[in-house]
């Protein structure tokens, strides 16, 4: 004990020395110390630890983003391409069954049968039928059976010279 | 009664002497005894102990030595090697810039791609592992063993870039020493659409013609790098070293193409090749106000995605790379020259004689034929080769020539595009020059120009006598920041004629495409202008008799003209003429685009046309011969 007391001359013993508030024992102070360093070397190897589980979750995430950007840029490529207008040409005619327009051909009023009178057509039906309260569907097919007949008498006695009514 | 005992050389025996001599006197109980010398080994012979104490101290000097040398000595050289271990450079691609047309529609782009590679060296079953990734990457199995067991040991590439979808396959089969390089691939969602005009970018990622390689830098970007510090398993450490450059993403470029009218021109031509057997054609969508090309169409053409199954002679774009003799619609040229020097106007009369003689040349109308007292109109309707020289004549070479330069012709147009032709004449400075070339030029033969040449020429005249410098990309983007860099503005290249001798022009060039109401460029409740030509083919033996370049340059709506088109059509199997090859497709696009810009007709019921084609009708004297050429006015 003496020779402890030699090695570390502080406490009581120190002549002419104010009283320190943490005034331990030899002992005391070396329990101390060797906790603080403990302590000391746990938080240090809980941070580093930290830092590396840190890193990886970083290297995890970066690994991610790439990723998610990869999907991005393919899903933008796929979705540019099927709004391509090739595609859209092609599914068109595949799954809508729709075709290509053709130029319209208008022809001339002058080679046509004149005005229609649609109303007089209608009444025409009406008594031919006895029905007095056609369907559109009926009208619209007396219609176009009658224009058709028209056509046709057109057709063989050459262009109508003035206007035609249909006969009532 | 022991005593001590006395001190030995021995060092050991020293030592357990002289402690207990030194510290245990005061310890030991009085009348206790000592038994220290029975318990102590013999004392060893004093040169054993030299011997080994002298070996220790050599061992020990050398590892100090070793120590020294290796901590000391060595200490750069073992943290280079440290370094290069633990901390590993990478280079970071940078994001290649997307293109798209002018509504926003992507047309390049780039995406995450791999190759697959292996590790011969840690393939376990080479012949397995061959067998089970053919199928996957479609290479040849055989092939595959072969990479693995001949090759290097320590890397080969198995096969090209891969997309998504394989690099899956690839993963989900967890072979050992098979890995992934990610790398990027340049894609193209529209697939042949304006191939020529954008180019594309090889397995490497090199880019080659077009815009693609105009705008390389500006798409590509500048690449960053990255030095960190990694553990065993090539993870970055966090919080170690790490200096990172990040790379410069390449811009956005926004192109003045529509793909909408570029797909429609490509159909056209697609369909007036097929209509007339012919080979090759190209056509030309210019905004007349601007410069910008709207669209860019030429065929035969590929597919960018898959650059590698076509020949390398499809990637040169036919518009701008490979000049042609315009032929007849280069009279516009000469006639416009003559109109702003004041030497003619529309009216202005001469004797069409129906051939004319320079030196030993003989040149004839395209038909044959004299047409006597006609004027200058009707020499454009007509498209009268004697007439194309009398107007050459009247302005002399000289003059002549300035105004071929002056329209852009023998010199490159200044497209944003790779691989421009400049086309090229012969002026009367040259050497060889004759004045047969003056006659021959006036009305388009021997002298080249690129489709885009031609065409801008002609949108000179549509835009109040200015030439404007054409160009695709409207504007470049910040990809981060979705903010415009740098926007294009129109340039006027040249003031090639007065705005007076340019509505002159427009007014003829429209006599032209409406003459006899029969034209078939005449689009219905449009005004528009334009001009046949039907160039012959020059060979190793002089021009060819049988193959011709047919071709209608026209602009519309004339009345405010915005749009000039070209269309060309190389070696027409069923009719030659432009008239009958060219200007349909030209009507069609012409109408097209007066539908798709919402361009409202500026004469529906034809009233004013017929007006119009009557007063034109009497301007042009008539014919002395009587043509039942109508359609064909041609050369």
């Amino acid at each position: 004990m003496a020779a402890v007391s030699r090695l570390f001359p502080i406490g009581g013993q120190a002549a002419g020395r104010l009283p320190w508030p943490l005034d331990l024992p030899p002992i005391g102070l070396v329990c101390a110390s060797i906790v603080c360093i403990v302590v000391a070397a746990l938080l240090y190897l809980t941070q580093v630890s930290r830092v590396a589980t840190s890193g990886y979750d970083l290297a995890h995430l970066e690994y991610r983003r790439e990723q998610l950007k990869r999907e991005h840029q393919q899903l933008l490529f796929e979705l540019a391409s099927l709004q391509s207008i090739g595609h859209v040409d092609q599914a068109a005619a595949r799954e809508l069954g729709m075709a290509q327009a053709h130029t319209e051909t208008f022809l001339p009023a002058a080679t046509l049968p004149a005005a229609l009178d649609i109303e007089a057509a209608i009444q025409a039906e009406e008594q031919e039928t006895g029905d007095i309260h056609p369907t559109w569907r009926q009208r619209l097919g007396a219609l176009i059976a009658r224009v058709q007949s028209k056509l046709d008498r057109t057709d063989n006695a050459g262009p109508s010279a003035g206007p035609a009514r249909l006969p009532s | 009664m022991v005593t001590v005992a006395p001190p030995a050389s021995h060092a050991l025996e020293r030592s357990a002497q002289s402690l207990p001599a030194r510290m245990e006197p005061a310890a030991l109980p009085p009348g206790a005894e000592s038994t220290a010398t029975e318990v102590l080994p013999p004392a060893a012979p004093p040169i054993r102990l030299a011997v080994l104490l002298a070996f220790i101290l050599i061992c020990v000097a050398l590892l100090a030595w070793r120590l020294f040398y290796w901590q000391v000595l060595q200490h750069e050289w073992l943290k280079q090697q440290a370094s290069s271990e633990q901390v590993r450079e990478q280079v970071l691609p940078p994001q290649s810039g997307v293109v798209y047309d002018a509504r926003g529609h992507i047309l390049a782009a780039s995406v995450a791609a791999d190759f697959v590679s292996a590790a011969p060296s840690a393939v376990a079953d080479p012949g397995l592992t061959a067998e089970r990734l053919s199928p996957i990457i479609g290479v040849p199995a055989a092939k595959l063993r072969a990479k693995l067991t001949e090759g290097a040991e320590s890397y080969v590439r198995l096969s090209g870039k891969v997309d998504d979808r394989v690099r899956r396959q690839v993963l989900a089969l967890q072979l050992p020493g098979i890995q992934l390089e990610p790398t990027t691939q340049r894609v193209y969602p529209e697939g042949t659409l304006a191939a020529h005009l954008l180019g594309f970018a090889d397995g490497e990622g090199q880019a080659w013609y077009g815009l693609e390689d105009y705008y390389r830098s500006t798409i590509t970007g500048r690449p960053g790098r990255i030095r960190a510090e990694m553990d065993t398993a090539g993870t970055e450490i966090g919080f170690g070293l790490r200096e990172r450059a990040a790379p410069l993403d390449g811009y956005d470029l926004i192109l003045t193409i529509d793909r909408t009218i570029q797909h429609f021109a490509e159909r056209e031509l697609e369909q007036a090749l097929e209509r007339h057997e012919a080979e090759s054609g190209t056509i030309i969508v210019l905004d007349v106000t601007t410069g910008a090309i709207i669209a860019m169409a030429s065929y035969p053409t590929f597919n960018p995605n898959h650059y590698d199954r076509f020949q390398a002679g499809l990637f040169r774009n036919p518009a701008i790379s490979m000049p042609f003799e315009p032929g007849s619609t280069f009279k516009l040229v000469t006639v416009a020259a003559a109109i702003d020097l004041g030497l003619i106007n529309p009216h202005t009369t001469y004797t069409d004689t129906g051939s004319v003689t320079i030196g030993p040349h003989t040149i004839h109308n395209w038909d044959g034929r004299s047409y006597g007292h006609t004027t200058v109109t009707a020499l454009l309707q007509k498209s009268l080769n004697t007439g194309a020289i009398w107007v050459a004549q009247l302005l002399g070479p000289q003059r002549f020539y300035r105004y071929v330069t002056a329209f852009g012709f023998g010199s490159r147009t200044g497209v944003d595009l790779q691989g421009e032709a400049p086309g090229r004449f012969r002026n009367s400075a040259a050497p060889g020059w004759t004045p047969s070339d003056l006659a021959t030029n006036s009305f388009g033969q021997g002298i080249t120009a690129t489709p885009l040449q031609l065409i801008s020429a002609i949108a000179g005249l549509a835009n109040h006598g200015q030439r404007m410098r054409p160009y695709v990309v409207q504007a470049r983007v910040n990809p981060k920041t979705e903010e415009v860099v740098a926007t294009t503005i129109p340039t006027v290249a040249e003031q090639v004629v007065k705005p007076s001798t340019a509505r002159t022009m427009l007014q003829l060039m429209e006599a032209v495409a409406r003459q006899g109401e029969t034209s078939y460029a005449f689009v219905p409740g449009y005004r528009v202008g334009g001009k046949t030509g039907t160039a012959s083919i020059p060979t190793s033996d002089g021009y060819d008799p049988e193959l011709t370049i047919a071709s209608y340059v026209g602009v519309a709506p004339i009345d405010a003209p915005r749009f000039a088109i070209l269309v060309k059509i190389d070696q027409p199997k069923s009719v030659p003429w432009g008239s009958v090859v060219a200007a349909p497709t030209f009507r069609n696009i012409a109408e097209a685009l007066m539908v798709y810009y919402r361009i409202a007709p500026s004469d529906p019921t034809g009233r004013r046309a017929a007006q119009r084609a009557a007063a034109l009708k009497r301007q042009a004297t008539p014919s002395p011969v009587p043509s039942d050429e109508g359609a064909r006015n041609d050369r």
